[in-house]
């Protein structure tokens, strides 16, 4: 099965050009702010209805990796995450390109998304119907309080003022209320109008607050000569990073890949979170959190390897058991079940090459990617040659179409302004706005389930539910370690500022 | 003028020359607002099919499956866009307005959603908003499941079992759509006393039956039928009205004494409010000539689906949405 | 003037959250079957209350920031002058006036020419006077704006406004 799996991919050339092909499209969309690598497959999905299996599937985890991570291109050039998986990956790669290190953080968030996505695929070979079996422990109980527990890192991302952290993570909740409400579909904050009621997308949001954004603070500076400008003369040398550095972060990139299958395994939270959490959890273990976000490749390494690793964790329940964690897996899902392939716990006995096709197919694509990337680095980098008076109107418009192309509706634009405003309003008001994006994606989570445990709290109580006390306990322990450290480091501050 | 910025001038004049010439061949007569009299030549260019739900479901793989069809049968190219959001309202609400009548522009959809949403209180209109086109395909049927190891075999049986033990039977539904209403008519009609509890769409009830979290649920065949054969799960009932040729040794509810309790979702294509009846009728005998004619088309709805093709001519087909609208508005007043 | 990053925020946010409670009451209760005991209201009502007691927080805190500077006579107090601020900040202005003036000729103008009207415009504001070049901003805003349409429309067919002119 496993030979046959491996001839299935690596004996028609065509899978390997489909890959290839996958790889590139794919990057250029996760690069592009506003195209993320879900409209890839989507828009690719019809083409492969008439392609063989092995050719279809292929060519859409090709699209899959390489829209995951061309996501850091943008991120660290533009400081306009690609896709929603590379939001924290702006934190220490902006700062790191600022600094004229552009190359290494391109470098290290390439070489690191290639051993996150490996990682996950290893899990995803050896231990998939264990993993599996945890994913579907996770009740209304367990998401819930896994969603608590992810709120609760708000206080690690909000920096100095905890008070301004808060009221953005709070702000971001508000906005994910309006529409229909989850469970009984009552409209909320609708005005009567039906656009509303679908809801404001993630994708718009970050578009407005990170797109539009840099483009107002662009054109703040424009009559002000002294800007900073980015070294763009920046020479790459190899890969852009040493032996040493790459090995310093071996403990930290393993963890990062290993929060991102763990976020990957569980249904519908995806790679926006799991770069997040990642990130907070390596600066809560760091020696020396307050470096982070101030440019070092520990963040890089944190926020890449994690959205990668959830790549792997995510096909984990979309292949063993038939569900799909987030859009783009549920695309595949669609793709994979056109092919005659029904994923479920009789994979392996029925379509046992195919799996072991798309095993192969993804570290190809792996491999491709890293590949691509690498090469392309050099070209990625002249993006900062462009006059930013050209290049950020054309983000804009682009940030559009992905508005636009996500559900075809004008009204997603509308949401781009709307949150260009906010973002500038949150700018100006000094509210930090990953804290934000948190509560936009945590607040309906937790809603959702708390109020699904509601309705069966009548027959199946909560202390049935070790993993719901285990996340609830983690959570009073975070809570508790990070507002700690966050007073020491006002202390530290205030007594640097009295001296 | 440097040569690097001529060179770039010149690149520039060179994509804007080819981009020209090109032209663009996709989809780009959607604004013909003067061939509302569309007469013997239609269709002469690019139609355009408007999905309500997203890529990769059943509703998108049957409306691009029959999309795909109608291109060889009708000689143009026939585009799908997924519009989505809202159980598919949002792109309903959006094509039904007559501004959208271009003879060119249809909408694909399916039944539960169509009925559903108007029952529900979602959106404000129904199938008599549209100027119906047809049915064009038969979901292989949503099932009753309950774990293997569940002490009930039959529906009576799992009804009994919650007549005796009220609200302790978590049945898993998503409120508001097709399931929810054949939840609410078990609970109404046949005194069932589920502990109703919202799991989510089809995926998340199955993980909940799996993981233990609910008793009891209505799933869509095509994504359990590992499961049964794995013996994790087993089924109870199938709520269509018949059963399919392909899934025979599920009884239906309807047989087990149940009459109400039937849900037949279907594959419905629309046209927005004043489109030319001639062109409704064709495209009509075109989706019923791929259904019936077209063995490819056979193939691949029974490999994916495990559909039987399906097809009904445009006055049968307002007829059965006439029928599903009147069942699910029976129960309106529950479910707002 | 630190205060004015607590005071002002904090006021709009203590209004907005008011207004937000207002509306949570109003919404549309449902006690069908298989309604939950927390029901729709409850989680805005959670959230709008606390964003309520942390805009105070935010309100309190600028208060007390400005009675200090009072008291250190670091107050200085600004006139607000709202022409003078839009004019310091026309750029930013400009960018949020074009966008949305694009967004709304979007559809009945079409992707094509709006886009191209659009780039050329926002280049503009974000180019300094002295180093303006209108020919070269005009081909290339065209050139983009061409290029944008023919990827997306043609190659990918997405759903981008075609506008009266039908393209």
């Amino acid at each position: 099965m496993v030979v046959e799996g491996l001839m299935n991919v690596f004996s028609d050339p065509l899978v390997i050009l489909f890959i290839a092909i996958g790889v590139i499209v794919g990057i250029i969309f996760g690069s592009i702010p506003g195209l993320t690598a879900t409209m890839a497959i989507v828009m690719f999905l019809p083409v492969t209805y008439t392609m063989t299996s092995t050719q279809g599937i292929s060519m859409l985890i090709a699209l899959y990796i390489g829209g995951i991570s061309g996501g850091l291109i943008s991120a660290i050039l533009l400081n306009i995450p690609g896709t929603p998986s590379s939001v924290a990956t702006c934190f220490d790669g902006r700062p790191l390109a600022e600094k004229g290190q552009a190359a290494k953080a391109l470098g290290v968030g390439v070489v690191f998304s290639f051993i996150g996505t490996v990682v996950g695929v290893l899990l995803l070979i050896v231990i998939s119907p264990l993993l599996a079996g945890l994913a579907i422990k996770f009740g209304p109980y367990e998401y819930c309080s896994l969603a608590i527990f992810s709120l609760s890192l708000v206080i690690t991302l909000s920096g100095k003022d905890l008070v301004k952290g808060l009221i953005g993570a709070i702000i971001g909740a508000l906005l994910a209320t309006v529409g229909l409400s989850p469970i009984d579909s009552r409209q909320r904050f609708t005005f009567g109008s039906a656009d509303l009621t679908a809801g404001f997308k993630l994708l718009v949001l970050l578009i407005g607050l990170f797109a539009v954004t840099e483009v107002i603070k662009y054109a703040g500076q424009v009559r002000k000569p002294e800007k900073i400008e980015i070294e763009s003369g920046v020479k790459m040398k190899g890969i852009g990073f040493t032996a040493k550095e790459f090995f310093s972060q071996i403990f930290n990139c393993i963890r990062s890949a290993l929060v991102g299958v763990g976020i990957g395994i569980l249904p519908g939270i995806g790679g926006g979170v799991s770069c997040m959490i990642s990130y907070t959890v390596a600066k809560n273990s760091s020696k020396h959190p307050e470096k982070f976000g101030t440019g070092i490749i520990d963040g890089v390494v944190a926020s890449e390897s994690a959205n990668n690793g959830t790549i792997g964790g995510a096909m984990i329940p979309l292949l063993s058991l038939g569900i799909p964690g987030d859009p783009a897996t549920a695309m595949l899902l669609g793709g994979l079940m056109v092919h005659n392939v029904s994923p479920g716990p009789l994979i392996f006995d029925k379509n046992g090459a195919v799996v072991y096709g798309i095993f192969f197919a993804m570290i190809l694509s792996a491999v491709m990617m890293m590949i691509f990337m690498l090469v392309g680095m050099r070209g990625f980098i002249k993006v900062l040659n462009i006059p930013k008076n050209l290049l950020l109107p054309a983000i804009v418009v682009l940030c559009c179409i992905g508005a636009i192309g996500d559900s075809n509706r004008i009204f997603d634009v509308w949401g781009v302004l709307i949150f260009g405003l906010l973002g500038f309003g949150l700018l100006k008001a000094g509210i930090p706005s990953s804290p934000m994006i948190l509560g936009f994606i945590l607040g309906p989570m937790f809603e959702e389930n708390l109020r699904k445990a509601s309705q069966l709290a009548s027959s199946d109580s909560a202390f049935r539910h070790p993993i719901f006390f285990l996340f609830m306990i983690v959570t009073v322990i975070v809570v508790f370690m990070s507002l700690r450290s966050n007073k020491k480091a006002a202390q530290a501050e205030n007594s640097i500022a009295s001296e | 003028m440097s040569i690097k910025k001529r060179v770039l001038s010149g690149f520039m004049a060179g994509v804007l020359g080819l981009a020209v010439l090109t032209g663009c061949s996709g989809s780009s007569s959607r604004n013909n607002a003067e061939v509302n009299q569309a007469g013997e030549d239609w269709p002469n260019s690019p139609i355009n099919i408007i999905c309500t739900h997203a890529a990769g479901g059943d509703t998108d793989y049957n409306a691009r499956l029959m999309a795909r069809m109608l291109e060889k049968e009708l000689g143009v190219s026939v585009v799908v866009n997924n519009v989505t959001g809202s159980n598919g309202a949002i792109a309903l609400g959006q094509y039904k307005d007559s501004k959208n009548a271009d003879n060119y522009t249809f909408i694909m959809t399916n039944t539960a959603a169509l009925t559903g949403n108007l029952a529900t209180g979602l959106s404000d209109f129904g199938y008599e908003d549209f100027q119906t086109v047809g049915i064009f395909g038969k979901q292989s049927g949503e099932n009753i499941v309950v774990p293997a190891d569940a002490p009930y075999n039959t529906v009576e049986e799992l009804i009994e079992a919650s007549k005796q033990n009220p609200g302790q039977i978590k049945f898993g539904i998503s409120t508001g759509g097709g399931v929810y209403i054949a939840a609410t008519i078990m609970s109404k009609e046949y005194g069932a006393e589920f502990n109703i509890v919202d799991a989510g769409d089809a995926s998340s009830r199955l993980t909940s039956i799996l993981g233990g979290h609910i008793d009891a649920s209505i799933v869509p065949y095509s994504g359990i039928k590992e499961y049964v054969e794995n013996g994790d799960v087993k089924v109870l009932s199938t709520l269509l009205e018949e059963k399919p040729d392909l899934i025979q040794d599920i009884p239906t509810a309807k047989e087990q004494g149940y009459d109400n309790l039937v849900l037949n979702t279907m594959y419905a294509c629309l046209a927005p409010e004043g489109t030319d009846e001639a062109v409704v009728q064709k495209l009509n005998e075109a989706m019923q000539n791929v259904a019936q004619n077209n063995t490819e088309y056979e193939e691949e709805v029974k490999k994916y689906n495990y559909q039987n093709p399906y097809v009904l001519s445009v006055d049968e087909s307002k007829e059965e949405l006439k029928t599903q609208t009147d069942l699910f508005m029976k129960y309106a007043d529950d479910l707002q | 003037m630190e205060y004015k990053k607590n005071l002002f925020p904090g006021i709009v946010l203590t209004i907005f959250s008011i207004i937000y409670l207002v509306l949570t009451s109003q919404i549309k209760k449902f006690s069908g079957l298989g309604s939950d005991p927390l029901g729709a209201r409850a989680i805005p009502y959670l959230w709008g209350i606390s964003l309520l007691v942390l805009s105070i927080i935010l309100v309190v805190r600028g208060i007390k920031q400005r009675t200090e500077a009072i008291k250190n006579n670091t107050y200085i107090k600004t006139q607000l002058n709202i022409a003078n601020t839009i004019k310091e900040n026309r750029e930013i202005v400009m960018t949020f006036v074009s966008l949305a003036i694009y967004i709304a000729l979007l559809e009945p103008v079409g992707f094509l020419i709006m886009t191209a009207i659009y780039l050329f415009v926002q280049t503009l504001i974000l180019t300094p006077k002295e180093k303006r070049n209108y020919i070269v901003t005009f081909i290339t805003s065209i050139v983009i704006a061409v290029a944008l349409d023919y990827v997306f429309v043609c190659l990918l067919n997405v759903l981008l406004p075609l506008g009266i002119f039908g393209f």
